[in-house]
């Protein structure tokens, strides 16, 4: 650096010694010369004048000088740069139009650059995340574990992994849940994780205050010690800084609370308001309780392949460890084929998003090289019409880097804003994305431009400039500027060359636009099959919320559920309300379900064994039609039923249909949940209901009579099912939050949403790839329409002469207006073949986003090929139309 | 007559005449003048422009001394670079002018 201040400041010295030098020496010329003149006779003052005027004047001398001296290229690159800036400035339309054309494809693309990059390159915010591990099993010989695709971890399991293993330098396991905190202030539901000891450890984040919870937290009979979130420390105790050794008052339950984590920590990528330690009882532990997942940290060295190995024979391990109580079988897991299937944390976090976010960068940077070519395309009509001013350059001695040097400092210029104006654009299109897509993408909201992305930003700005100017350039500088041939080119008809030149950029455009519009017309189509998808339940104005219940100490069962139906009662009171039940759960919430084996009269065991899992959910009467679910045999139940303790189950059609073979059978049968149970009757069959989206299958369903036994032991939660015009609304919610507290004024009412949301939520991914993709292809379409219309009305114009000559021989300006029209039209089929064949890896790789449609679907396809068709023809049409109405006589005279 | 230089020719005309004997500018233009009889004149604004170009590449070195009249005046001469230089771009004209001269001189 201080080497570099040196030799600038000795160039700048120099250079002003020499040019002072360069003064002494013209002066000292004069004075010769005018003393020659002397001598001849010549007066001194008429002498000096004719030895100035012979000079040139001193000024323009020197002048001549600087350029011909050491700083000359310095000087060379600011003049350059000065003349490309007023050139610009005198062509605002051309400017304009490639300073807009490039903001848009750099700010786009670092836009979703930055998207990427959050989501996908850096996803964890955990120290050396490489060595982190995502603990998942599968259980392909487990009906519920084969459906969603992985096992969770049981208590005993993590005991026998995190005392055995040598895998892990630690390992823990975790699941968030919910709880409600009383005590001083409002009533209130927090999210809460529960952890066990080594979870934090193993994540590695210091807390901000006190200490992480560990073993000595999940003691069995006294309650642990809890952590609180950094915004929850905030939000509930205004950031106290004597926090640590206070109470907090959790489902009833006094804990003191051992430390905070640091603001923006999540467990894994969930948010929490308290963490819980997991109470680990190793005398009352059994094989059972899948319900946690499981994190470790790889020892150094260790390959997941390794973990993997290492894993089977925990598995073994923790089957002869322990047991599911008497006279159960241990071994019986055997069955259940459980394998490892360790995988990077990181890649679980990402999840199903990589796919959407890759395809989406793609097309997006597809627009950047479209926004490129079309500013190259600029750049070359303008270099056409500056040929004359070129050749004339060239003549007066310009070299050839010089004159490619001045387009490229012009594409710099264009370059330097465009990626000025994207950052802007970048900045708008990050507001409009999470504005978009409210909450559905994890991390979403946290995405910025950072240092990585104004890096990427200035690489997209430069990359421009060399594409855009590079060719034009080149092109100049290759052509002989002579002024007689630029003269005759000006007027002449187009060269071969040229012809192609226009072609190749026409059907690259379409190429590219076809590309992206069909991408996106799939996801479209896709996205339209999904929402006409009959969930099976009837979604308008339904609203759900979520009550909770402090189960203090003496209440029993039956209370509770009197309890809950008689909030239920509050709120079919409140206006606007038409039904109202509650459940145990809730279709498209996405948080686990809960599943059991069914024991039928007559049922048949599986080849394996083993009954088949079947999902089940508590429901109270008149569920059905809360929510819209067609009953298609039978009754509901009803509440004599429950009240008088009659064993009455409802089971969903594909239940039916797979035990009695149909939904008129089934009413009658009797099944139940535990060998030992007494027989439930089948009263009534209702329709299927796809419990987890619309891509997934409808599951066979077993509704049990409500049982207020959801819950933790000192809380009972149900989901109210509220049919009612006035959903979604504030006040409705003020009305319901008012008939709940008239029966339970500590219970909190949480979770309101509608189903419309939720169902809303299972499509995020899907509906976010199809807007970028619709904005990216709308983009490419418009730039692609502006593209070819310039080339087409430049084209036009330089044909003026040949148009001109054709008129004046008959042809009639239809006809002339088809040429163009027909020309535009052959190149872009050749285009859209290309794009074709462009567009096979780029809609496989949507494939797993799209739902109804095949990756090369035929009418999709066509249809997008008539649209650019229609654009292209009018992009030409509108041109050729101006060219026509030249009077050939005009045209010729002006030649 | 005067006549306008072809590019590339001052260049080989200022090393010649420098080769000869340093001289300062007017010096130069005198000899250019009287050498090709006034075929070419060259103004100062190009002089100055050509010699201190050819310096800057090393073909040239300059020095203040005083005119045989007792003026300061600033002296050039060629450097070894300079020799060598002028010596090459001897054969490439004398190559240009041989070719052109076979080609006019062909018979109508």
């Amino acid at each position: 650096m201080r080497r570099f201040w040196v030799r600038w400041r000795e160039m700048f010295l120099r250079r002003s010694r020499n040019e002072r030098e360069a003064t002494r020496e013209i002066q000292a010329h004069l004075d010769l010369i005018v003393e020659d003149m002397v001598k001849r006779g010549m007066d001194p003052a008429l002498a000096r004048r004719q030895a100035a005027i012979q000079l040139g004047g001193v000024e323009q001398a020197r002048e001549r000088h600087r350029g011909a001296r050491g700083f000359a290229l310095m000087d060379e690159w600011a003049r350059d740069a000065w003349h490309a800036a007023r050139s610009l400035g005198r062509a605002p339309a051309f400017t304009l139009t490639a300073i807009a054309t490039l903001a848009l494809g750099i700010g786009a693309t670092t836009a979703i650059y930055s998207v990427v990059q959050s989501v996908l390159l850096d996803p964890l915010h955990f120290p050396q995340p490489r060595q982190l591990v995502s603990l998942r099993l599968t259980a392909p010989g487990n009906d519920m574990a084969a459906v969603s695709g992985k096992l969770s971890f049981s208590a005993s399991l993590f005991v026998t992994v995190s005392e055995h293993s040598t895998s892990f330098s630690s390992m823990g396991i975790w699941v968030p849940d919910s709880s409600v905190v009383t005590g001083d202030g409002q009533p209130e539901q927090v999210r809460t994780v529960l952890v066990s000891d080594g979870t934090l450890q193993t994540l590695g984040v210091p807390p901000r205050l006190g200490r992480w919870l560990n073993a000595s937290d999940q003691t069995p009979h006294t309650p642990g010690a809890v952590m609180l979130s950094y915004g929850y420390w905030q939000q509930r105790y205004g950031g106290a800084s004597d926090i640590v050794g206070r109470k907090i008052l959790l489902d009833n339950v006094a804990r003191p609370i051992a430390g905070v984590m640091p603001a923006g920590f999540r467990l894994v990528s969930v948010d929490f308001d308290v963490l819980i330690p997991v109470a680990i009882d190793r005398s009352k532990l059994i094989l059972a309780g899948f319900e946690y997942y499981g994190i470790g940290r790889l020892k150094p060295g260790v390959s997941l392949a390794a973990a993997d190995r290492d894993m089977e024979r925990m598995v073994g391990l923790w089957m002869d460890s322990w047991t599911n109580g008497a006279g159960t079988d241990p071994h019986f897991y055997l069955r259940w084929r459980i394998t490892p299937a360790f995988e990077p944390l990181q890649d679980e976090v990402v999840g199903g998003m990589a796919p959407a976010l890759w395809a989406v960068l793609g097309t997006i940077a597809l627009v950047l090289l479209m926004a490129c070519v079309n500013v190259m395309n600029l750049f070359l009509a303008r270099a056409e019409s500056r040929r004359r001013e070129l050749a004339v350059r060239a003549a007066l001695g310009s070299g050839r880097g010089r004159i490619v040097r001045s387009v490229l400092v012009e594409s710099a210029w264009l370059a330097a804003a465009g990626g000025a104006a994207g950052r802007g654009v970048a900045y708008g299109a990050l507001r409009l994305l999470a504005a978009l897509v409210p909450g559905s993408m994890a991390r979403l909201g946290e995405t910025s431009l950072d240092g990585r992305s104004a890096l990427v930003c200035a690489v997209l700005a430069t990359l421009c400039a060399l594409a855009c100017g590079l060719a034009p350039a080149l092109r100049l500088a290759r052509t002989p500027a002579s002024l007689a041939s630029a003269t005759a080119e000006r007027t002449g008809t187009a060269s071969q060359q040229q012809r192609r030149r226009r072609d190749l950029l026409i059907a690259a455009q379409v190429a590219l636009a076809l590309v992206l519009l069909f991408s996106a017309g799939l996801l479209l189509r896709s996205f339209a099959a999904l929402q006409s998808v009959n969930l099976g339940y009837q979604s308008p104005a339904t609203l759900q919320t979520f009550a909770m219940l402090n189960r203090s100490a003496g209440t029993d069962d039956t209370k509770l559920l009197a309890a809950e139906h008689a909030i239920a009662d509050r709120i079919a009171a409140v206006p606007g309300v038409r039904e109202v039940s509650f459940a145990g759960d809730v279709p498209m919430l996405g948080e686990g379900h809960d599943w059991d084996e069914i024991y039928t009269e007559h049922g048949t065991l599986q080849p394996t064994g083993s009954l088949p899992m079947r999902l089940y959910i508590h429901v109270a009467p008149n569920y059905f039609k809360a929510m819209g679910i067609p009953l298609l045999a039978g009754r509901d139940m009803s509440w004599a039923d429950i009240q008088q303790n009659r064993p009455v189950v409802v089971i969903s059609q594909a239940l039916a249909r797979d035990l009695w073979g149909g939904a008129q059978a089934a009413v009658g049968q009797r099944l139940r949940e535990f060998p030992h149970q007494p027989w439930f009757d089948i009263v009534g069959v209702a329709g299927d209901v796809r419990f987890d989206g619309p891509r997934k299958p409808a599951t066979p369903t077993v509704y049990w009579p409500p049982e207020p036994a959801n819950g933790t032991q000192n809380l009972s939660y149900a989901f109210y099912t509220v049919r009612s015009d006035r959903a979604g609304s504030s006040g409705l919610l003020r009305d319901l939050t008012q008939a709940v507290h008239a029966v339970d004024a500590n219970a909190p009412l949480a979770k309101p949403r509608t189903m419309d949301d939720l169902a809303a939520r299972t499509l995020a991914v899907s509906s976010f790839a199809m807007v970028m993709l619709l904005l990216a292809g709308g983009m490419a379409l418009l730039l692609g329409i502006v593209g070819i219309y310039g080339v087409i009305a430049y084209d036009v114009a330089r044909r003026r002469r040949e148009i001109g000559i054709r008129l004046a021989l008959g042809s009639r300006p239809r006809a002339v207006q088809g040429l163009f029209v027909r020309q535009a039209l052959r190149v872009a089929l050749l285009g859209a073949c290309a794009g074709g064949v462009l567009a096979v890896p780029l809609t496989l790789s949507l494939r797993s986003l799209l739902y109804g449609v095949k990756p090369l679907d035929a009418p999709t396809l066509l249809a997008t090929v008539a649209l650019l068709a229609a654009a292209v023809a009018a992009a030409a049409y509108f041109p050729a139309l101006r060219g026509s109405a030249i009077s050939p006589a005009e045209t010729l005279a002006a030649e | 007559m005067s006549t306008e230089l072809l590019p590339g020719t001052l260049d080989l005309l200022l090393l010649k005449i420098l080769a000869l004997e340093p001289l300062h500018g007017v010096g130069i233009a005198d000899r250019l003048n009287q050498v090709t009889q006034g075929t070419f004149q060259i103004g100062p604004g190009s002089l100055f422009t050509a010699l201190h170009r050819m310096e800057e590449k090393g073909w040239l070195s300059s020095a203040w001394g005083e005119t045989s009249a007792g003026r300061r005046a600033k002296f050039y001469q060629l450097t070894a670079v300079g020799r060598r230089r002028l010596a090459s771009e001897t054969v490439r004209w004398q190559t240009i002018a041989l070719a052109m001269r076979r080609t006019l001189e062909l018979p109508q």
